[in-house]
Parts: structure tokens; sequence; C-alpha cells
């Protein structure tokens, strides 16, 4: 297997490795009260898990080369608009009436889906 | 921006996949550049030039009159 073959997989095999430990957090905070010294770094564990991937993914952009670096640049870009117009839109809609809705929940999940949307859009500008 | 690469990829016989090996860039990128779908950096194209001991002008030219 390439040395690129081997890092990606390194980096898939790791960014599971902490989707579950933010599962598993998740999971065992149920298990103690709001406000509790376990459930607080229960939710510390979670951020350094998700601030590790994303970390992750940065360095691994970086190792790209120019063409792809500007591909996930567009995608990112769709993202971030994306993202933020989502947001915006709804709360228009929720000053119309309509139920709230936490984005603390939604925000990421929002911003990969659009990342990932862009992406394969930008990628097949190039082929 | 128009350029010779593929001609000059394949005057040494080369795959793309070479030709990105030699450039340290992805098959991907040398098929945009190809194809025209994607002007390079300069020190990219300053790279490419200097694999085929040509100067950057005979290389790419730009497309319209200047």
């Amino acid at each position: 297997m390439s040395f690129c073959g081997r890092a990606t997989l390194w980096q898939l095999g790791f960014s599971l490795f902490a989707a579950l430990i933010m599962i598993a957090a998740a999971v065992l905070a149920k298990s103690f009260p709001l406000g509790s010294p376990v459930r607080i770094a229960l939710a510390v564990v979670q951020g350094a898990a998700s601030t590790a991937v994303i970390l992750l993914a940065v360095r691994s952009i970086r190792r790209l080369d120019e063409l792809q670096q500007r591909i996930h640049l567009e995608a990112m870009l769709l993202a971030f608009a994306g993202t933020g117009i989502l947001a915006t839109a709804y709360g228009f809609l929720q000053n119309a009436g309509l139920p709230p809705i936490d984005w603390g929940g939604l925000v990421w999940p929002a911003m990969a889906g659009l990342w990932a949307a862009g992406f394969f859009v930008a990628n097949r500008r190039y082929r | 921006m128009k350029n010779q690469l593929r001609l000059l990829r394949a005057a040494r016989d080369w795959s793309q996949g070479d030709l990105a090996e030699r450039l340290g860039v992805s098959r991907q990128t040398v098929n945009a550049i190809e194809t025209s779908k994607y002007d390079p950096s300069l020190p990219l194209a300053f790279k490419i030039a200097r694999l085929f001991h040509k100067s950057i002008e005979e290389v790419f030219e730009p497309d319209g009159k200047s």
C-alpha cells in the first residue's frame, strides 16, 4: 500500500475512533446529573475528540496539491455560506412562528453535508 | 490557458500518472491542466517548463490575443 493510502487509512481509523469516543461519552454522560464534574469532564472529552478530528482534516488538506486544495476551498466556501444562509433563513421563519431549533447539534452536520456536496460539485468542474 | 503539456508528455511516452509523480502533484491536476480546466500556479508552471527543458512561454500560451 502506498504512503498516501496508509496515511488515509490511519486518518479514517482515527476519525472513527474519535466518533466512538464521542458517542460513548454521550451515552455515559446520561448517567450523571447535569452540571456534575463527571458530566462536564465527558463534555470536555467530546470537545477534545472533535477538535482532534478537525485538526486532522486540516493537516490532510495541507498535504494535498494546489488543485485539490482549491477544490476543498471552494467546498468550504459553500459549506460556510450555506450554513449561514440556512441559519439566517430559519431565523426569519422562526420569527414568523416556526418552532425554535437547537443549532448547537445541527451546525456541524449541516457544514459537513454542505462541504461534501461542495466537494462533489467543485471536483466535477476540474474533470 | 492553452498548453503543450499533452504533446510534451506523449513525446516522452509518459502517462498522466508518470508526469504527476515527477511534478509531485495528483493525476487529477495533470489532467485538469492538459484540458485547460485549471491554470497552474507560477511555481508549478516553472516546474513543468524545467521538466521539459522549455521556457514557460513554449509550454503555455494565454487565451485570446495579448
